[in-house]
């Protein structure tokens, strides 16, 4: 059994607290994940999968339970420490790609490690290894809009993957790609994911996208309301559960 | 690294990063200024002294010292000016900054990144500062010996002491306010632009009741509004007074009555013209957002006028409130515009609603012209029923002859007139961006 690298305990997260208008995004969520999963989280809008994949990842702070990543406890770490922790645990990959805009695209990839002090030529290797392998090498010195969605994206998992993290966060990865785009993004993550054993953990609505997971929750209402493990199913089959269970969630919600 | 990147932010910055500075710049020469001024008086052995130490401060102000009462309010209001214009600088950063804290950036590069642009831009300001009030000592100086006065300003070691730590408590304030910036913000709050609920308390502006009591209320808070409009005509003392009660009772004024009136406004627009009823509902939010700016604006300027003529003043009194005046006019001015413009800024889903229901292309700029228009005639209206009033009473009482008292006027105007259209050029970069 692989070891566990994300675990939460009774994840809670609210909204305006202490207002009227105080909102429970999530309640009580306790999740492990897996060296090597591939988790897929689903559910419909405003179920609180964002606000999920946000407070796990230390981009937000829950309002209760704690978040293990690696076995530490990052709800209680320092500010400073977050910073080194990210670095040396977490890859982000967002819907709006988030590069800066005025940084070339070279620097834009290198930003994590220059951040963390490494020697530039070393830098200099790492982002050129990653371009080749990503198919961006033309794109390094050229501006972020100067790019069309597919190759920003492009970028933004080579920042992701830049620092060698052991789990990778996306947030709707594929939203703001054409279909194509999304599929080789999505092959991608399942060949990182198997080939180098990176563990992800990505938000999607598409049951297709979600279909190159290894595994699946949905979530509802601020909690998980039910999981899928791809087991030994092929894409298609799993595919077809996953659509199974969806249209049968959604089913039950319309009666 | 990080001090390259920060230069290279401060480039990026542009137009931003130079009103910063002018903010820097501006305060800078006017403390410089200011405080050499004041102790030259003092070494004139005229009754105009600051005090040596802060347990003396009661003493003197209560005695009526106006060089203490100065001293305390030019500070304050310079500090204030510095909170607003660090606020529009960094907020403006919070995507630059949420990509650096998710690409592995701690809490202590984050705080050093912004310092050192503030450093940066403060470093340059200092000596264009001193520079500058060394250029306007001698005019000063010929200025005061046309008028009469025996008096001669010239650089004091006091003076310069008094100028380096109100300077020092400038590079504090801004590194504190700084730190707390990267303390508090999450990424993801940076990420969606979410800036607003970083520092709102989540309180709404217009009330969907207004009960008779409140009505009540609202209409006696415009009484007093107005009142001190007729007893500048009783004397000139007290008018700062007057004025900071007119403030109190205009925050009543504004969201017991100008605020629901606004709101059956939009509501009559809407149906008429849906461009229209945007320009006003965004002018609803920008009062929200900056009235205690323009609550200060006020006080600043009515005070310092009053305090030019409530007393038998030196020419180096009257000096040294005409030129925190001039200054602290500008300053509010670009106060009031970076507080306007970080609320412009964090509109973005606004603007996408905007494009959404069909408000695009000339009605978007419409709306964009509308909203500054309305926005700085409130401003001003709101000023110069003040400031008109004190400079009639002024002239009436022969204190003030009518050409000063338009000069006075201008100097508070032209500032916001500046800054409107500036406002109106950033608008438009917004939208357009």
């Amino acid at each position: 059994m692989n070891e566990i690298v994300l675990e939460t305990r009774n994840l809670k997260k609210v909204y305006n607290v202490g207002s009227l208008n105080a909102v429970t995004a999530l309640h009580d969520v306790t999740i492990q994940v897996r060296k090597g999963d591939f988790l897929a989280v689903m559910g419909p809008s405003g179920s609180g999968k964002s606000t999920f994949i946000n407070n796990i990842s230390t981009i937000d702070t829950p309002t209760g339970g704690a978040v293990f990543i690696n076995g530490k406890n990052v709800s209680a770490m320092s500010a400073n420490e977050t910073g080194r922790f990210r670095y040396q645990n977490l890859g982000f990959i967002f819907q709006d790609f988030n590069l800066l805009d005025s940084h070339t695209i070279y620097e834009n990839i290198a930003l994590p490690l220059s951040l963390a002090g490494v020697d530039p030529q070393k830098i200099e290797a790492r982002v050129t290894e990653l371009a080749k392998v990503l198919d961006i090498t033309q794109l390094l010195n050229k501006l972020p809009g100067e790019c069309s969605g597919g190759q920003r994206q492009r970028c933004a998992i080579a920042r992701a993957l830049v620092n060698h993290p052991g789990i990778i966060i996306a947030d709707e990865p594929t939203g703001n790609l054409d279909s194509a785009n999304g599929e080789e993004l999505m092959e991608l993550f399942q060949k990182m994911n198997r080939e180098e054993g990176v563990t992800i953990v990505m938000v999607t609505h598409d049951a297709f996208m979600a279909s190159y997971s290894s595994r699946l929750i949905f979530i509802k209402d601020g909690g998980i309301s039910s999981e899928l493990d791809r087991g030994d199913m092929d894409q298609d089959a799993y595919f077809a559960k996953i659509v199974e269970i969806s249209s049968s969630r959604r089913r039950r919600v319309k009666e | 690294m990080i001090v390259k990147d920060a230069l290279r932010s401060l480039k990026d910055s542009g137009s931003k990063a130079v009103f910063y500075w002018l903010t820097f710049y501006l305060t800078s020469a006017l403390m410089f200024l200011f405080f050499n001024m004041a102790e030259s008086a003092t070494h004139g052995e005229t009754e105009f002294y600051l005090t040596d130490n802060l347990a003396d401060l009661t003493k003197y102000l209560t005695q009526g010292n106006m060089g203490n009462l100065m001293m305390v309010f030019v500070v304050i209001m310079c500090s204030i000016d510095l909170v607003y214009a660090n606020d529009f600088y960094v907020k403006n950063k919070t995507k630059e900054l949420a990509v650096r804290m998710i690409s592995g950036a701690t809490f202590t590069q984050l705080a050093a990144y912004l310092l050192i642009q503030t450093l940066l831009l403060l470093l340059i300001a200092i000596p264009l500062g001193i520079l500058s009030g060394l250029i306007l000592i001698p005019v000063f100086n010929r200025i005061l010996a046309s008028a009469g006065s025996e008096l001669f300003i010239e650089i004091q070691s006091y003076g310069l002491l008094q100028y380096f730590s109100v300077t020092g408590f400038i590079v504090c304030l801004t590194t504190v306010l700084n730190m707390s910036f990267a303390y508090k913000s999450t990424a993801i709050l940076m990420l969606n632009g979410n800036i607003e609920s970083m520092n709102s308390s989540g309180k709404t502006f217009v009330t969907e009741k207004t009960k008779a009591f409140d009505l009540i209320v609202s209409i006696l808070a415009l009484g007093l509004y107005i009142l001190p409009v007729f007893l500048y005509y009783r004397g000139t003392s007290g008018m700062a007074l007057y004025t900071l009660m007119g403030c109190f009772a205009l925050e009543r004024v504004l969201t017991g009555l100008f605020m629901p009136a606004l709101t059956k406004l939009i509501r009559r627009r809407k149906l008429k013209d849906p461009a229209d009823a945007l320009a006003y509902g965004f002018l609803r939010k920008d009062i929200q957002v900056t009235r205690s700016t323009v609550y200060l604006f006020l006080v600043d300027t009515t005070v310092l006028v009053s305090m030019m003529f409530t007393r038998n003043n030196t020419p180096i009194e009257r000096m040294l409130v005409m030129t925190s005046y001039v200054v602290i006019s500008i300053l509010q001015a670009m106060t009031m515009m970076f507080r306007l413009e970080t609320e412009l800024y964090s509109r973005n889903r606004d603007y996408r609603i905007m494009d959404q229901v069909g408000v695009s292309g000339e009605k978007r700029k419409k709306v964009c012209r509308k909203e500054i228009l309305l926005y700085y005639g409130f401003v001003l209206a709101v000023t110069l029923i003040y400031m008109g009033n004190i400079a009639g009473a002024l002239i009436i009482s022969k204190s003030l002859s009518a050409g000063y008292a338009a000069v006075l006027i201008a100097i508070a105007a032209v500032p916001l007139i500046i800054a409107g259209i500036l406002a109106e050029i950033y608008y438009r970069s917004v939208l357009n961006g």
